[in-house]
């Protein structure tokens, strides 16, 4: 384990990952900082751009912009109280009367401080869960595995706020589209309607990116994206940083909580900053703090919580390959698509592909904290920048990212299509991660049947003791789902 | 008169019954494939039709309501974050979706390396109003990092479009 720890690190300071590792961060900063835009845009951005790079610098350029996007969004989320991504939602709540007050500097370095820290906190239990989840993984067949599919959708669709039948719905349509081209096991052509192009299958990345990043755009252009006033900076930097010093029991508590909710599949971003934000507001014991009207531990919870968050929903990808979020589907699209499979493999014969992994993230995330600290003033001016600006350039990035998934004008039509589906989505109120995770996990999850169906026949839905337990697991997480919804429900 | 709420409503059940007779037509479909290939199929066909057909039923006798703007409804993502008059909304939506269309019809037309810099022109200077040097020096960038990123390092093939295609002429 450590020499392939040893050999991960230096993969990831070698030339030219090390560069790809800084363009990540660069392009993070950019996709945390403008609303609209975030991790998951930028993953499906960068994706076919690491079609031609060895895992490393794939790795370093995918892991260098994710982890850091939690970070930058605190820029917008403080300046303008508008979150740069889902999970700086709770950053506003404090963050932005913090601004208002003149103390936006010290929220920065209170958020760029705990931010880094919570990214390495995720990462180092991503580190100590390896030891663990190896031999646990290894006694997983697959039949666990096709389970473990099924409770991985189950729960993003379970949890898809005060809509879980439509959560779970939408997550079976999009494996109903991840069937589309020749059938694995005998190679028949399935929903192809008669066109060449679909025999391949759908290709991710033009569906990816057109569920979300085109209703993106087009909200942009809608809302006519005007030029904000950023307020005043104030000086108090090196205040925030003491801040974040003093609550480091807080930052590592949040730390903890980030990385273990994001651990488990389904629970988003946008969870994860309340949850932390929910208990330094509970366990708070000083009775002057003024929690939602610029309290700094209201900008430390959080922002120490979503970082964190990276390195915990890097684990079930990693371990099971069951992404934890619309972004590690990418990020499992990604592995599968140079060749790495998640799960045994990961952790075993390619464990230096998990700690490049792990390395870019808390390299990664002490670089940006260093970076932003220096340069936050200037930076904050890109987000002011008219909408009108933006649009034509993010269509130009948007529209050649899908080309480079077959060349065909197809790709085009498929991310236009994707993205009508996406806006119709968002505009009622549909959860768009479950169609990502859907159609990343369809083939992954199909190929386990099939092996679980030819090796076991049908007895190992009742004679095998895990997947029993993850068959009761899945049943009571939709369960749970629906009585919360119907209670919720009653209560309105 | 229905209120625009309860019209999007109708539409959101008449979504969900378009889904159920999706599911229904792709188990329909699969019943001639072997039963390898058509194992999944099905099995996902029949869960969806059954969850569908029960939403859309619930949907229609309890009735529903569009989330309003910004609001997310505890789901892990972002919702339309946007006030506008629907009627205005609607329009500055439909505008943007016929300049989204108009670069695949242009790409088909003229090829990328043509289309691509237009449209960033085009939408620039007539669809923003901005100035002659803004809508200019983005442009060549975007022509600078089309062919720096996109030809001379990624070697991307180009879609040759159908004018020049027509005319005989070879483009890229």
């Amino acid at each position: 384990m450590l020499e392939a720890a040893h050999q991960a690190l230096l993969g990831i300071l070698s030339w030219p990952a090390f560069g790809y590792l800084l363009l990540g961060v660069g392009l993070g900063v950019f996709f945390g900082m403008v609303p609209g835009l975030s991790g998951l845009s930028g993953m499906a951005i960068l994706l076919p751009f690491t079609f031609d790079l060895g895992p490393y610098e794939a790795m370093a350029l995918l892991m260098g912009m994710y982890a850091i996007t939690s970070t930058a969004d605190t820029i917008s989320s403080v300046l303008l109280g508008v979150p740069g991504t889902a999970g700086s939602q709770a950053t506003i709540m404090d963050g932005y009367p913090l601004a208002k007050k003149g103390e936006a500097a010290r929220a920065f370095g209170a958020a760029y401080t705990v931010s880094a820290f919570g990214g390495v906190v995720g990462a180092v239990l991503l580190v100590l869960s390896i030891p663990i989840l190896s031999p646990l993984v290894l006694s997983f067949g697959a039949p666990e595995f096709f389970l473990l599919g099924v409770l991985g959708m189950a729960m993003v669709g379970a949890l898809s706020g005060n809509a879980p039948a439509k959560g779970i719905l939408v997550g079976l349509f999009a494996l109903q589209l991840s069937m589309m081209g020749y059938s694995p096991q005998d190679g028949i052509p399935r929903y192809w309607f008669n066109t060449p192009y679909l025999l391949e299958g759908l290709p991710i990345v033009p569906c990816v990116l057109g569920l979300f990043s085109l209703p993106e755009v087009v909200e942009l252009a809608v809302r006519r994206g005007t030029l904000a006033e950023v307020p005043e900076m104030g000086k108090g930097m090196w205040d925030g940083v003491r801040d974040a010093l003093r609550n480091w029991w807080l930052a590592l508590r949040c730390a903890v909580i980030g990385a273990y909710v994001g651990f488990i599949p389904g629970l988003g971003a946008s969870i994860v900053d309340w949850v932390a934000y929910g208990h330094a507001v509970q366990s708070n014991k000083d009775p002057e703090a003024e929690f939602g009207k610029g309290e700094i531990r209201g900008v430390i919870a959080p922002e120490s919580a979503n970082n964190a968050m990276k390195g915990g929903s890097l684990i079930p990808t990693i371990a099971f390959g069951v992404p934890g979020s619309a972004t590690m589907a990418i990020l499992l699209g990604a592995f599968l698509i140079h060749g790495i499979y998640p799960g045994p493999e990961l952790l075993s014969t390619r464990l230096d592909v998990t700690f490049s992994v792990i390395w870019a993230l808390v390299i990664a995330n002490i670089i940006t904290a260093v970076v932003l600290m220096g340069c936050t003033n200037q930076l904050a001016k890109v987000t002011t920048i008219r909408g009108s600006l933006i649009i034509p350039i993010i269509l130009v990035l948007v529209f050649m990212g899908s080309w480079m998934a077959t060349q065909d004008l197809g790709d085009w039509v498929v991310l236009v299509s994707a993205g009508a589906l996406g806006y119709l989505m968002k505009r009622w109120g549909w959860p768009r991660p479950p169609i990502a995770l859907g159609i990343v996990l369809g083939p992954i999850m199909e190929r386990y049947l099939d092996i679980a169906v030819s090796r076991y026949g049908w007895s190992w839905v009742w004679q095998r003791p895990i997947v029993i337990i993850l068959i009761l697991v899945t049943l009571a997480t939709v369960f749970y789902a629906t009585r919360s919804q119907s209670r919720q429900q009653q209560a309105e | 008169m229905a209120t625009p709420r309860i019209r999007e409503h109708y539409v959101e059940s008449l979504f969900i019954l378009l889904l159920a007779v999706i599911f229904a037509a792709a188990v329909f479909t699969a019943r001639g494939w072997p039963w390898k290939t058509a194992l999944f199929p099905m099995l996902i066909g029949v869960a969806g039709c059954i969850i569908a057909a029960a939403l859309a039923l619930w949907t229609g006798v309890k009735g529903g309501e569009a989330p309003t703007p910004g609001d997310t409804g505890g789901a892990a993502d972002i919702f339309l974050d946007v006030n506008l008059r629907s009627g205005e909304a609607l329009v500055r939506t439909a505008v943007i979706a016929l300049w989204i269309l108009g670069i695949i019809a242009g790409t088909w037309l003229l090829g990328q390396m043509i289309a691509l810099p237009l449209f960033v022109f085009l939408y620039l200077k007539l669809g923003s109003g901005e100035s002659w040097p803004i809508s200019v020096g983005l442009t060549v960038c975007i022509i600078a990092f089309l062919y720096g990123v996109f030809d001379q390092v990624i070697h991307a093939s180009w879609y040759e479009g159908e004018l020049w295609r027509a005319l005989g002429i070879e483009m890229f």
